[in-house]
């Protein structure tokens, strides 16, 4: 008997759940446009001091060579550079993805306290030297960012600096104008983009961390559990939260961390509502029950069989928590709430009807931006939710 | 589908009885505006009626004293001279005003409040909207000449002081009426001061600021005299601007302080305007409303109709209300007011005035001396006079206020008796500044660009100011570039209203940057005054100067003005010379205000815009008609 | 049922109370605290004794206590029965008819009760007046999306309302005003406030010189409206797109000539062939409902302009007319975030209904698909709705919160705005409870409506 050599086609390994949602959120066009923005903000907002600066990035001056922008780098500016590129490193490797996350976080610690251990940028700093050395004809070569303006470079060389509209001062070029101090808008937009992005991460990994162990407690455990959790819930949601914002603001002062922290309290009870929702689905399933048989500890029982199948609904709110986490930062500062000298594209906005005239380019471009943010975000989430959704029709194929 | 039409005339149904609905709501708000509109007219003939009876009544007695001839009881005869001098006094340039050729009667006059106010009652009412309406309704004693900034009798004719300076006794004239017909008498007098006084009025400022007053009492009906605890230099305008309120209008309300703390508009006075009711303003008008008295006692009356302010609050929106010519009246700050000057739009109809008024405030940043017990950098004389030096107002004024100022030497009004012109403001000066500074032990060791101060910390130290003004924020960040380039760090610190005032108290800062009230002849006490530097004082900033405390207690009791001026020259002296604050400068008030009102012009007091007796007017032919 | 209700009213209390707390928590907290200082008012200083008027307003608002104490008095007084509370501030005796006072502003020295009812009305208005708006266009633009899934209407509307709805308020607000209220652009809405002075002296209705011309505007309404919504419906798609063009080329040619500035910058320019694309758009629109909608606005508009022509006259405006005109650019900004939303909303609900079961069941009963939609599933999937307009009424104090600063109109918002940047304890405490009240309630009315709607529903 001869036998048939039959090419049995070898089944392809089924993709993880991750992958799945990934690659489907990949093929939509929308999600690809908004990740576009998302990642180009990020890499604006890592590359800010070279892109925008006062500071050239190599003098010659009397025969020595120097960079004033490197030395004028801060802390803050080190970590995010070296975020940046962990973190490409490390979402190119193929662990686990909590050990990924672990890895993470321990080497932004890492650097962070390299960074503000050893770096000392100079304390004074007085963005006309440059400029005024340059007039005097002391510099033989010099090298500037593209946008050679800092943000808190208040042109103070130039006497009676004011609100001017793009392209229309000679002497200096404004690719969007300058704010009512006299400060270049392309600069404060592109050091904004680190607020606006620092806002929204962290405002909502403090809002979801914190809804997240509420929502799990009150869904697992329901009773008395949940009667209290739900009016904790009932509470924070009707509160409105930009009066809550306000009060926190007036009454606590500025900085940026305290907004933070604020923004995040205020929003963490959708997610906990989500993750209730979720839980008290999933306790009833039959591996959970397995799992409470078999004595496993608590944590274990919610973060590692429950939540990572509760995951889709909080995937798709995380990321309009995100967008309005940016809007109510936004909010703050065109309100006058925000921070004075530091740059933020709600700030911007409020300058565009405070003289009696209006000044279109500090409404459209900070505008514009905070739009685009938002929208970037909100059609991830979108498509996030046509990808989650086994119903749809371009949703996961396995 | 058939079954589908029933579901479609269903809805037109639901829609048609909706829409019924809809208009039955606007009909009853229509008939509601009739009603009120009514009333009004009701209100107004009722008046109007009243009016018509006293006038007839006075008819009858003229008649009956052309009968008699006898002209013998009236005293105005007697005192006609002295009145028609007094009266060329107060009333001169309106009475000049109204000689001229195109003088009219009519028209109103719309002006405009960047924010609301929460109510018209004078003394519960507290900020300068307010008291710029009712200005127009209530009278003082005197007022100040515009010309000479000397005292003219306004609802006093005559007055006299007593030889030690405890006693002020006025005259009133004999023809006063307040704008609802009742006779204005010394018992008014008497009564304003006592209803002050009254701890359930909720009138505290006033009556901390009447507190030097003993006693007001009304001799007779035309005289009142006023007792002082001790002399004090300005016991006459404390006197002379106590704004007279009608006894028979608010003396009910001392039995009821309540209503009369919480009432939002209860004004009647016996000045050339009044509120059309004078009970009825509420703040949801959005406007606020004066009308012509017609029983003004005055020999001027008041050329406009009627004053308007209508409150909008949005800078743009009241920019381009000027723009329509709906309001009369726009101050502008520096850089708007510079590019209004090139929009021809506006220049077209409008005339622009830039003034510096007697009462605009000087703005300075004070050093405090003493934090939590220990000296500061600052109170080192030496310090504070290089930070003065360092300080380039100058160069503030002309970037940042677009040179609508000028710059302080001192608390006291340039234009005024009380400066001495020998005592100059400190010029930008770096040399000098840091050979004050070397001297004072204070210099960049490490090289760092950063001075250290004698104990070896980096010179820095915090400016606070209030958060909501955005030219100090300028400036603020001004200085501190300023002050980066000497080698000095300072970091700006905005703060709410409320913080800063608790900080203040518990003198909690390091630099403050604020503004204080002037006015022709002012009194440093509060601020300067050792005394002062307790809990709740004005001089939170530690300053201890026995040679001044002297000087200023000297001059306070002074009521020989000559003796009094020279001595304040000497304080001005100590105090430039200490530099206790850094003055900064005055600024000019910048208005455009409508082509078709005239004989505007700038006095000694200002510009004559607001100033009552009213001096301005609108032609005939420039007239709007309302 | 009435269980679940008693339940729900008295589970309320605790979070009012809950609510209350953690804002007066904030207040006291904070550096500065609630102090008499915090009520001195203004910028420049008049250098006079500050502590009578501190002792005054202590003893007034009892402000020199210690937090707790002034909070439990706050809830004394707020509560129906309590202790009676005098002119100058202590305490009198016990009462069971005292009735909830809710204390009296610092800032404005009034009755909170009276602040409130005068500004909540506004805010009402602006709201009212929103949400029929609101819910019109959101099912009409749904049921469009939703009856050609996937089609080109349903991908760009659902692209357009995201991006609609990710525009920020603020942003909307200031590019009204910026550009459709401005001397520099066009001056067609008024910049801001609820009328003008003089509308307060003036007629309800706007008034015309004379009842001839009543009724040639009347006439000329009439018919141009009848003749172009007829021409709406019967078309043909090509014919209107073409008609949308030029209409659309001559507004913006109207508009561009309107504007302030040089001739022909690349404003002008740019306006004529959007004007020109925007009316295609809307003249192509498939759904008759909406088209005649539009057309007929855009018919009431040209009539009015030729009446105007022929000479009519208008003498004054009115109330009404000037109301309306004011309220024109609130109420857009206003709506248009909830019209995104709920726009989006009616389109999911409609799907996920129009796959269900008894749909399929009726399609395979030989229904066609528009008698499905309407008969069947349309008022199926308005549960959603039902329930998510009644939690529109928290919204009403946020929404209203940057469109009235941004407008200046004198409505619950900005109070809320007011109260917290000047500290007043009393504002700020009332504003919340109501707020919150308002939530809670909206929250129990939209179970009650589920309930009742859906008959699968039930709280017992």
């Amino acid at each position: 008997m001869t036998e048939q050599v039959v090419d049995i086609p070898v089944k392809q390994p089924s993709k993880s759940w991750t992958q799945q949602v990934v690659s489907s959120l990949l093929k939509r066009t929308s999600a690809k446009i908004g990740l576009a923005w998302i990642g180009l903000l990020v890499l604006i907002a890592t590359f800010s001091p070279f892109l925008a600066s006062s500071h050239p990035l190599y003098m010659v001056v009397d025969g020595q060579a120097s960079s004033p922008l490197l030395q004028h780098m801060e802390p803050l500016d080190w970590v995010w550079l070296s975020g940046f590129f962990i973190t490409l490193v490390i979402s190119a490797l193929s662990i686990v993805a909590w050990k990924k996350i672990l890895l993470w976080a321990a080497s932004i610690a890492v650097v962070s306290f390299i960074a503000y251990s050893s770096v000392t940028p100079p304390v004074l700093v007085v963005y006309e030297h440059y400029r005024e050395m340059e007039a005097a004809g002391k510099v033989d070569n010099i090298i500037r960012a593209p946008i050679p303006y800092s943000a808190k470079d208040y042109l103070r060389d130039y006497a009676d600096t004011g609100i001017e509209s793009p392209l229309s001062v000679k002497e200096r070029t404004h690719w969007m104008g300058t704010d009512e101090n006299g400060a270049d808008v392309a600069s404060r937009m592109i050091h904004a983009s680190r607020i606006a992005l620092g806002i929204g991460f962290i405002a909502t990994g403090i809002a979801l961390v914190i809804g997240t162990i509420i929502g799990g407690l009150m869904g697992y455990f329901s009773g008395i559990v949940d009667i209290i959790g739900m009016r904790l819930v009932e509470i924070f949601e009707a509160i409105p939260t930009l009066f809550l914002l306000l009060s926190f603001v007036a009454f606590f002062g500025r900085s940026i961390y305290m907004m933070m922290v604020i923004i995040g309290i205020t929003a963490w009870s959708g997610y906990a509502r989500y993750v209730r929702a979720e839980f008290l689905k999933l306790r009833q399933q039959d591996f959970v029950q397995a799992a409470i048989a078999s004595g496993l500890p608590l944590r274990s029982i919610l973060f590692r069989h429950m939540l990572p199948n509760g995951l889709a609904p909080l995937l798709v709110a995380t990321s309009f928590g995100v967008a309005s986490a940016i809007l109510a930062e936004a909010t703050l500062s065109f309100l006058g709430l925000g921070l004075v000298d530091d740059p933020s594209w709600g700030q911007l906005l409020n300058q565009a009807v405070q003289s009696s005239t209006f000044n279109w380019w500090l409404a459209v471009f900070p505008g514009g931006a905070i739009f685009m943010t938002v929208f970037a975000y909100n059609l991830l989430g979108e498509s996030l939710r046509d990808a989650v959704d086994p119903h749809t029709n371009r949703g996961m194929q396995s | 589908m058939k079954n589908g039409n029933a579901g479609i005339s269903k809805l037109w149904f639901w829609l048609g009885l909706s829409l019924f609905v809809v208009m039955f709501l606007l009909l009853m708000v229509q008939i509601d505006r009739q009603w009120t509109k009514m009333d009004e007219m009701t209100r107004i003939m009722e008046e109007q009626a009243k009016d018509i009876r006293s006038t007839r009544g006075l008819l009858r007695n003229l008649e009956q004293a052309m009968r008699t001839a006898d002209f013998s009881s009236n005293p105005k005869t007697n005192n006609a001279d002295k009145s028609a001098a007094n009266e060329t006094d107060a009333f001169e340039r309106a009475r000049q005003a109204a000689e001229q050729e195109d003088y009219a009667q009519g028209d109103w006059m719309m002006m405009a409040f960047g924010s609301n106010i929460r109510t018209l009652t004078p003394l519960v009412s507290a900020d300068a909207y307010s008291s710029e309406v009712q200005q127009y309704v209530l009278e003082s004693l005197l007022v100040r000449n515009p010309d000479t900034l000397e005292w003219n009798g306004l609802l006093a004719e005559d007055w006299s002081t007593s030889s030690d300076g405890l006693t002020i006794t006025f005259a009133l004239r004999r023809d006063i009426t307040f704008s609802d017909g009742e006779p204005l008498t010394a018992k008014d007098v008497e009564f304003t001061f006592n209803f002050i006084m009254n701890e359930a009025i909720a009138a505290p400022r006033s009556r901390a600021y009447l507190s030097r007053m003993e006693r007001v009492t009304a001799l007779d009906d035309y005289h009142v005299e006023f007792v002082f605890k001790e002399p004090y230099f300005n016991s006459l305008q404390l006197a002379g601007s106590l704004q007279i309120m009608p006894e028979h209008f608010y003396g009910r309300f001392l039995d009821d302080p309540q209503t009369f703390n919480e009432s939002r508009g209860l004004l009647l006075g016996s000045g050339p305007f009044r509120l059309a009711n004078p009970e009825g303003w509420s703040p949801d008008a959005g406007v606020v409303e004066l009308v012509r008295n017609p029983r003004y006692w005055g020999p001027v009356s008041a050329s406009f109709d009627r004053i308007v302010w209508r409150i909008i609050e949005n800078d743009s929106a009241r920019l381009t209300t000027f723009r329509n010519g709906d309001i009369d009246v726009y101050s502008a700050r520096p850089r708007e007011y510079q590019t209004l000057l090139d929009d021809k739009d506006i220049t077209e109809r409008s005339q622009n005035f830039e003034y510096m008024s007697p009462t605009a405030g000087y703005s300075f940043i004070a050093w405090n001396q003493e934090r939590g017990g220990e000296k500061t950098i600052f109170a080192d004389k030496r310090v504070r006079m290089a930070m003065s030096m360092l300080t380039d107002v100058d160069r503030v004024l002309e970037e940042i206020f677009l040179g609508y100022g000028q710059p302080a030497a001192s608390p006291f009004m340039p234009g005024s008796a009380q400066h001495d012109k020998a005592n100059e403001a400190i010029g930008y000066n770096i040399e000098k500044a840091r050979e004050l500074l070397l001297e004072a032990g204070f210099q960049d060791s490490n090289n760092d660009g950063v001075l250290e101060t004698p104990d070896g910390d980096n010179f820095e130290f915090s400016l606070t100011y209030f958060q909501d003004s955005d030219d100090t924020r300028r400036m603020v960040l001004f200085l501190r570039d300023l002050y980066a380039r000497s080698g000095i760090i300072m970091e700006p610190n905005p703060t709410e209203w409320s913080v800063m005032v608790e900080n203040i108290q518990q003198k909690n800062f390091d630099a403050i940057t604020l503004a204080w009230t002037s006015g022709i002849e002012i009194d440093i006490y509060q601020m300067f005054h050792s005394s002062q530097t307790v809990e709740g004082g004005d001089n939170f900033i530690n300053y201890r100067n026995p040679e001044l405390d002297a000087i200023i207690d000297a001059a306070r009791g002074e009521v020989n003005e000559e003796k009094r001026m020279k001595l304040w020259h000497q304080a001005e002296k100590i105090l430039v010379q200490d530099q206790p604050y850094t003055f900064l400068f005055r600024r000019n008030t910048m208005a455009f205000i409508d082509r078709r009102i005239h004989n505007l012009e700038k006095t000694s007091l200002g510009l004559n815009l607001m100033s009552v007796p009213v001096e301005i007017y609108v032609p005939a032919e420039l007239q709007h008609s309302r | 049922m009435l269980n679940y209700l008693l339940r729900r009213i008295l589970l309320m209390i605790p979070t009012l109370l809950g609510i209350t707390i953690v804002v007066f928590t904030v207040m006291a907290a904070a550096p500065g605290g609630i102090s008499a200082q915090s009520l001195v008012d203004g910028m420049e200083l008049e250098p006079q004794s500050r502590q009578a008027l501190e002792d005054y307003y202590n003893k007034l608002y009892g402000l020199d206590q210690p937090a707790p104490v002034q909070y439990v008095r706050w809830l004394n007084n707020i509560s129906p029965i309590g202790f009676e509370r005098l002119a100058d501030g202590s305490f009198g005796a016990f009462s069971l008819w005292k009735g909830p006072d809710l204390g009296t502003s610092f800032r404005y020295g009034r009755p909170v009760t009276d602040m409130i009812a005068e500004r909540l009305p506004i805010t009402l208005l602006l709201n009212l007046i929103s949400i029929p708006l609101i819910y019109a266009l959101a099912i009409g633009i749904g049921v469009q999306a939703a009856r050609q899934r996937g089609g080109r209407f349903d991908v760009t509307s659902n692209i357009f309302l995201l991006g609609l709805w990710s525009v920020p308020s603020m942003l909307a607000g200031v590019l009204f005003i910026g550009f459709f209220a401005s001397e520099q652009y066009w001056r067609w809405f008024p910049t801001g406030g609820l009328m003008r002075r003089e509308t307060a002296d003036q007629t309800f209705l706007p008034l015309f010189s004379s009842f001839g011309d009543v009724f040639i505007t009347v006439l000329c309404v009439a018919l141009i409206t009848v003749a172009l919504i007829s021409a709406a419906v019967s078309f043909s798609l090509k014919t209107r797109q073409f008609a949308g063009l030029i209409v659309g080329a001559l507004l913006g040619y109207a508009m561009a000539v309107n504007l302030h500035g040089e001739w022909f910058g690349l404003l002008h320019l740019l306006l004529i062939p959007s004007m020109a694309m925007l009316f295609r758009l809307l003249a192509g629109l498939n759904n008759i409902a909406l088209r005649i909608v539009v057309t007929g606005t855009f018919a009431i508009g040209l009539g009015l302009a030729i009446s105007r022509l022929l000479g009519v006259e208008i003498l004054q405006g009115g109330y009404l007319l000037d109301r309306l005109w004011h309220l024109v650019l609130p109420v857009i900004a206003l709506s248009y975030g909830g019209l995104a939303f709920l726009a989006k909303l009616t389109r999911s609900s409609l799907l996920e209904n129009l796959a269900a079961d008894y749909a399929r069941t009726a399609r395979a009963k030989g229904v066609d698909e528009e008698a499905v939609l309407w008969r069947h599933v349309f008022r199926n999937s308005l549960l959603p709705l039902i329930t998510v307009s009644a939690t529109l009424l928290p919204s009403l104090l946020a929404g209203s919160v940057i469109v009235e600063s941004i407008f200046s109109i004198d409505g619950m918002g900005k109070l809320a705005v007011e109260a917290v940047q000047t500290r007043d304890r009393e504002l700020v405490l009332s504003v919340t409870l109501i707020s919150g009240l308002l939530t809670l309630v909206g929250y129990l009315l939209a179970d009650i409506a589920y309930a009742i709607v859906d008959p699968r529903v039930s709280y017992d």
